[in-house]
């Protein structure tokens, strides 16, 4: 709390300087425009450029330059250049809060005149970024922020969605296969009590009790919590497996209570909850987990084999989903912009060319998006295993292409209430 | 019934060993020196890195807790003689001095760890489980409560029993008198910021290897630090010890009844006892 008044005070600063800098900019620009003609081709429109919006600063930094790295890298393949235009990557700090997160967005659209936005980091700063972007008639492609409503209810053709997945949808897939292939009858569901955790446990929750499954327990903590053995100690010992949404350095310490708790549940979750970059510091405590991702480092397929090469050799370190989802996001962009040759100025074109684009083969397999702007990728069922002396998330199964609506039809879907703590509601809790 | 009785009650305790690290350094250096210290996280935090890397190059638990106790009980009395003396007796001015040094030792942490979460290995007995009956606890954690136990004891010897301590309890009361008498009143002071940073530092280490350690953590700590000081009362380890008892009780019980209350059943007992007591249960006025 008191570091974001902090860095708040220190972003003001910054944008009084930006602005006037911006004002003689603009002066300058006005000036020089003025007399010469504006009829040119491509190369002479100038550099095409790209905001881009990361928790760089703040709880969430490792993951913000997680996302940064990823995106750089493909902008690096093709040299930050695509149909004979220079690409300017603009980067702005949202720290992890949803408000400077809009604060950073108007500036990259009114000062920085980008052509699109892309990045965002918390669910909430999707929220807060979309309206603007959407009024200023901004593309904007979301690679982290997974605000399901974003694609659904509040869809626009302004805003793309090329992360996780749905949060509901990763609980979707979670819930079927819980119940077809581990067998699960009765559940707990064990979450942090915020947008993200319910969105994903009511995926879960859905679809398990259509498949014919019970969820008997449902327990939501606080996102701040130290110690969670009080709650495990309350799970019920009579379940087949926990559903559980704890992500970040929380993650850390709930396997580390369950597993001391001595009882010997089954867990699933999201991705999230054995993301490559904890894997070395959960050691044995998350081995057997199973969980859903669009992406896995382990994934044998040859587009990440040979990623993962090259991230092990230019970062040191394996590449977790938010390295591989940016870099697939670059990839999108640069294809969209190679198909209009340039042209990003023609705001329709552009908008058809982002949502025509297909990747059939990129590091997470094949990508699409659906008619709402939201990406359709293959889920894959993962469990962490310990092989030689490294962990990783072997991948056991491929949901191929599923919707964000999974096997729901989209209208009825959307005429229901957002998952929330209380939705779907708890039938079967004991 | 029984079995949750008793599970959470232990789990309570052990929780309130760890907080009772963290409260007692902090009420020392609030008691004895009136320094509102905000970056008391820190040092917790700090601590709980140089236990880290320690581990991660020797492998050994008890060279980390001694070399991170050494570290902070050295940054600790740094602070105090360069940057807090000169701002003696402007409370305002040491806060944001602390708070500063916070915030510095935040985007350190940051740069020179990055922001994965980090988790230290106890020695291999602390991994077990003692079965009793049919209760199993978890050793960790009666290490924790070992290691709390032992520190109250020694502490309050050194303060009670020692001459040592008459001469920190002499400057707490009177400065004047006792520097009159030949007390070299700022090294005492010196030394008591040593010691709170000392006892930060055990409970870093020895939550890192409870509950992992990431940049951030300094901040969502340090409320609980300030309950348990208000609590107890300013400057009294009893007082830190009960109220580290209360809080992490109440905390526990609370969560485990009440899943979704947990905030206010953590600052209720705060609210309550301010109210009724408002200088803390061992308090002086």
């Amino acid at each position: 709390m008191l570091t974001l008044i902090y860095r708040k005070s220190e972003n003001g600063q910054q944008l009084k300087k930006i602005r006037l800098g911006g004002v003689l900019f603009t002066l300058l620009v006005c000036l020089v425009v003025g007399g010469v003609s504006t009829e040119a081709g491509a190369a002479e429109k100038g550099p095409i450029k790209i905001g881009y919006i990361a928790a760089i600063t703040g709880n969430f930094a490792q993951f913000g330059n997680d996302m940064l790295d990823g995106f750089k890298m493909f902008l690096d393949e093709v040299n930050y250049t695509v149909a004979g235009r220079k690409i300017e990557l603009i980067v702005e700090d949202e720290s992890s809060n949803p408000a400077i997160a809009l604060t950073k967005a108007r500036k990259l659209i009114t000062h920085d005149n980008v052509h699109l936005i892309s990045g965002v980091f918390l669910a909430s700063s999707g929220y807060s970024v979309s309206p603007a972007c959407i009024e200023a008639k901004i593309p904007l492609l979301i690679t982290v922020a997974s605000a399901d409503d974003i694609t659904q209810r509040k869809a626009s053709k302004y805003v793309f969605r090329l992360n996780f997945g749905a949060d509901s949808e990763l609980g979707f897939v979670a819930g079927d296969y819980a119940y077809k292939k581990l067998g699960w009858r009765r559940a707990a569901i064990f979450g942090m009590d915020y947008t993200w955790g319910h969105e994903v446990g009511g995926g879960f929750h859905r679809s398990f009790e259509d498949a014919g499954g019970k969820v008997v327990q449902k327990i939501w903590t606080p996102m701040v919590t130290q110690d969670y053995a009080p709650y495990v100690t309350n799970l019920k010992r009579d379940v087949d497996g926990i559903f559980e949404i704890v992500t970040g350095a929380a993650t850390l310490r709930f396997f580390k209570a369950l597993r001391v708790s001595g009882h010997k549940w089954q867990v699933m979750g999201p991705g999230q909850i054995t993301d490559e970059s904890f894997l070395s510091a959960l050691g044995d405590d998350s081995v057997g987990a199973y969980s859903v991702q669009c992406y896995s480092a382990a994934l044998q397929i040859p587009a990440n084999i040979k990623f993962r090469e090259k991230v092990r050799k230019s970062l040191k370190k394996d590449p977790n989903v938010f390295i591989a989802i940016n870099y697939t996001t670059a990839d999108w962009i640069v294809r969209a912009i190679k198909a209009i040759n340039g042209d990003v100025e023609n705001k329709d074109k552009f908008l058809e060319a982002v949502r025509s684009v297909e990747i059939p083969d990129s590091i997470r397999g094949p990508l699409k998006l659906d008619k709402y702007g939201a990406i359709i990728q293959n889920q894959y069922i993962r469990r962490t295993e310990k092989v030689g002396d490294q962990y990783q998330n072997t991948v056991l199964e491929t949901y191929p292409m599923p919707t964000q609506f999974w096997k729901y039809d989209p209208d009825t879907h959307m005429k229901s209430p957002v998952f929330s703590r209380d939705y779907p509601p708890c039938k079967y809790c004991e | 019934m029984m079995e949750f009785l008793v599970a959470q009650t232990f789990n309570g305790i052990s929780y309130a060993a760890l907080l009772f690290l963290l409260g007692g350094g902090l009420t020392l250096i609030l008691g004895v020196m009136k320094v509102v210290n905000i970056a008391h996280g820190s040092f917790y935090l700090v601590g709980g890195y140089i236990g880290y890397v320690i581990v991660r190059y020797t492998g050994n638990f008890y060279l980390a807790l001694s070399g991170a106790c050494i570290g902070i009980a050295l940054i600790g009395m740094t602070m105090e003689r360069f940057f807090l003396r000169g701002l003696e007796g402007q409370n305002l001015r040491q806060m944001l001095m602390t708070m500063g040094i916070a915030l510095f030792f935040q985007d350190l942490l940051l740069l020179i760890f990055k922001g994965y979460p980090l988790n230290l290995n106890p020695p291999a007995f602390c991994m077990l489980e003692l079965q009793v009956g049919k209760y199993s606890f978890h050793v960790l954690r009666l290490f924790m409560i070992g290691a709390a136990a032992v520190i109250y004891v020694i502490l309050w010897w050194f303060q009670e029993k020692t001459r040592a301590g008459a001469i920190l309890r002499a400057a707490v009361d009177n400065k004047e008198i006792a520097q009159g008498l030949g007390i070299n009143v700022p090294f005492v002071t010196m030394g008591v910021f040593g010691l709170g940073g000392l006892l930060a530092a055990i409970g870093g280490v020895v939550g890192c290897a409870f509950t992992a350690i990431y940049p951030g953590l300094d901040f969502e700590l340090l409320p609980l630090a300030f309950v348990i000081v208000i609590v107890g009362g300013m400057g009294s380890l009893k007082g830190a010890l009960v109220g580290a008892i209360i809080v992490g009780l109440v905390d526990n019980f609370g969560r485990a009844i009440f899943p979704e209350l947990s905030y206010f059943t953590l600052f209720a007992p705060m609210v309550i006892i301010l109210a009724l007591r408002p200088i803390g249960l061992f308090g002086k006025e």
